[in-house]
């Protein structure tokens, strides 16, 4: 397989993806597939229009990121992973345009159980903060293990004009509460998984949470005074300084690494996550450093390297706070899996990253996690 | 500034984790005081129970032996209380011990001990040097117990031993062997106890 990947940071979408083009046509005769990232600063209701026009394709998808990758580079603008297969590689795609329409989990656990001996990457939008519960929902769904053959991340974005611009894009629509599933035939592939968050603490018990959301713990005390507290003495606090001290849940016992949740918003009576977080689970705080986070991803790339020497592209799914505390070394992340496995590297930041758990025998939904994917044809 | 900010989050996240311990060992203390109190009380009329009545009495026995610290040990029976069970059933009996628990309770001091032997025999260790005052106050117990169902006869029998004096025959004989002395203890309180009871019935 040849995989190369083309970015520009023009601030127009038509020069930037004209930009991108011409380096595409110096590198490629031909492609099978092209897998786009598109900052949301663009204009969402131009994407199709310019990708269509400029690159003649109906093959392709793409996704909104705050930052994507283009190996070692992390790029706010338009990233392209073009693929070209040499030998039996094939590509195609599945998509759902609502994850809350009738069927649809139904017909994605139908589409996966279908398709077990491929490699399905699924990429996702925010889906209104739903996206993990349908993750568990279809993980229950599935009819075969090791269910290590799925993993995926969720588009990031920011809110303009009462949208969260965390969308996908096909050749013909924009998916605003669904996602995509691009499964790759006839590759090898292995997956690593890094945390590097540590426990600490006494345990506390959720008493009360709805959906993402966390009210009280313990003997009903509100969660929002803890985390309040947790802040004092910092000078204009930030929801962002939070994940640094993400929780952990502790009685998922399975997690491939323990899920962690980050805070996304500080409410009056309230601490949101980006994952489900449930009554009765039980979890401590973290806390993470960069050194330790790296020292993760380096046990993860060896682990990886064991099992695929060669690999033809990598993904790195990092979730956008994982690489907030990663600081100005973020980008190390991305050198320690280049040069450990010495392949391109495409991927973006996230809101969530999807993956299997421990055993492989059920799918997770991650925070904080940097999902490590290599891929071979073979 | 990111570092100073890092360190500031530890900083509270210490004292949050330090405060939560708190929390938890105070909890932990709670929970474990809640268990102690359940292991030596009797679940229906909340006086000590038999376990640890017997356990104090052994503590007693030993002290009395080195620092002649004298007691009076008195084991009650209640009189009549098996036909209030068949005629009213079980949940009138358990109030009536219940009622009978709550005399006995206020009827002694907080330093003495009453416990709930089973059944519808209890057990006081009273520290009262006095036979008579203790036989007043036992004769008060039995007046409030005779009123609990005054149309059935329900009364107590009870047996007095003063410790030392009444069991010096036992400890010269047993010595050291605070089990068997605790065995002979209740055998005999028992059989003045019986013997009062045959008495009232005129059986003697």
């Amino acid at each position: 397989m040849k995989t190369e990947i083309f970015y520009s940071t023009k601030e127009s979408l038509n020069f930037g993806l004209k930009e991108i083009k011409q380096q595409l046509d110096n590198s490629f005769k031909e492609f099978d597939f092209l897998i786009f990232s598109f900052h949301p600063k663009y204009d969402y209701n131009d994407v199709i229009y310019f990708v269509n026009r400029i690159f003649k394709t109906d093959r392709w998808v793409g996704f909104h990121a705050i930052d994507a990758f283009a190996n070692d580079v992390v790029v706010e603008g338009v990233v392209l992973l073009a693929i070209k297969f040499e030998n039996s590689g094939k590509i195609h795609t599945f998509e759902i345009e609502d994850i809350e329409e009738k069927d649809s989990l139904q017909k994605t656990a139908d589409y996966l159980n279908q398709n077990k001996d491929k490699l399905n990457i699924i990429i996702a939008g925010l889906c209104e903060h739903k996206f993990g519960f349908f993750v568990e929902n279809l993980s229950k769904l599935l009819n075969y293990t090791p269910t290590k053959n799925i993993v995926g991340g969720l588009s990031s974005g920011y809110k303009k004009d009462g949208e969260i611009l965390t969308y996908i894009f096909t050749p013909d629509k924009v998916i605003k509460n669904g996602f995509v599933v691009l499964s790759f035939d006839s590759v090898e592939f292995e997956i690593g998984i890094s945390l590097g968050f540590k426990p600490y603490g006494i345990t506390y018990e959720v008493k009360n949470a709805q959906g993402y959301k966390v009210f009280t713990v313990d003997d009903n005390k509100n969660f929002s005074y803890i985390i309040q507290s947790i802040l004092k003495g910092i000078e204009n606090p930030s929801i962002e300084y939070l994940w640094y001290c993400p929780i952990v849940i502790l009685d998922d016992t399975e997690g491939y690494v323990a899920t962690v949740r980050t805070p996304k918003e500080l409410g009056k009576d309230y601490v949101e996550f980006f994952g489900p977080v449930k009554t009765g689970q039980k979890f401590k705080f973290s806390f993470g450093e960069k050194d330790e986070l790296l020292f993760e991803d380096r046990e993860s790339t060896l682990k990886v390297k064991s099992s695929i020497k060669h690999p033809d592209i990598l993904f790195n799914f990092s979730c956008i706070a994982r690489q907030y505390v990663l600081e100005e070394e973020g980008i190390k992340e991305n050198q320690i899996y280049i040069n450990t496995l010495n392949a391109n590297l495409f991927g973006f930041f996230t809101f969530g990253e999807i993956g299997p758990d421990k055993f492989y025998k059920s799918l997770k939904f991650y925070n904080e996690t940097s999902l490590l994917l290599a891929m071979r044809e073979l | 500034m990111r570092e100073k900010i890092k360190i500031t989050l530890l900083k509270n996240l210490l004292e949050e984790v330090t405060k939560k311990y708190d929390y938890f060992i105070s909890q932990r203390e709670r929970v474990l005081e809640e268990t102690y109190k359940m292991s030596i009380t009797d679940e229906l009329t909340q006086l000590y129970n038999r376990h640890y009545a017997l356990e104090q009495l052994k503590r007693e026995v030993e002290r009395v032996k080195r620092e002649e610290n004298p007691f009076t040990l008195v084991m009650f029976d209640l009189d009549n209380f098996k036909p209030i069970n068949d005629k009213y059933g079980h949940i009138k009996g358990d109030e009536v011990l219940k009622n009978v628990g709550n005399i006995l309770k206020k009827s002694f001091r907080s330093y003495d001990l009453v416990a709930r032997l089973g059944g519808d025999e209890f057990i006081a260790i009273i520290f009262e040097k006095e036979k008579s005052d203790v036989e007043k106050r036992l004769q008060k117990i039995r007046e409030e117990i005779e009123n609990i169902i005054p149309q059935e006869n329900l009364s107590v029998s009870y047996g007095i031993l003063q410790i030392p004096d009444d069991i010096k025959d036992i400890l010269e004989k047993l010595e050291e062997d605070s089990d068997s002395i605790i065995k002979e203890i209740l055998n005999k309180v028992d059989f003045i106890m019986y013997t009062n009871k045959k008495k009232r019935k005129g059986m003697l």
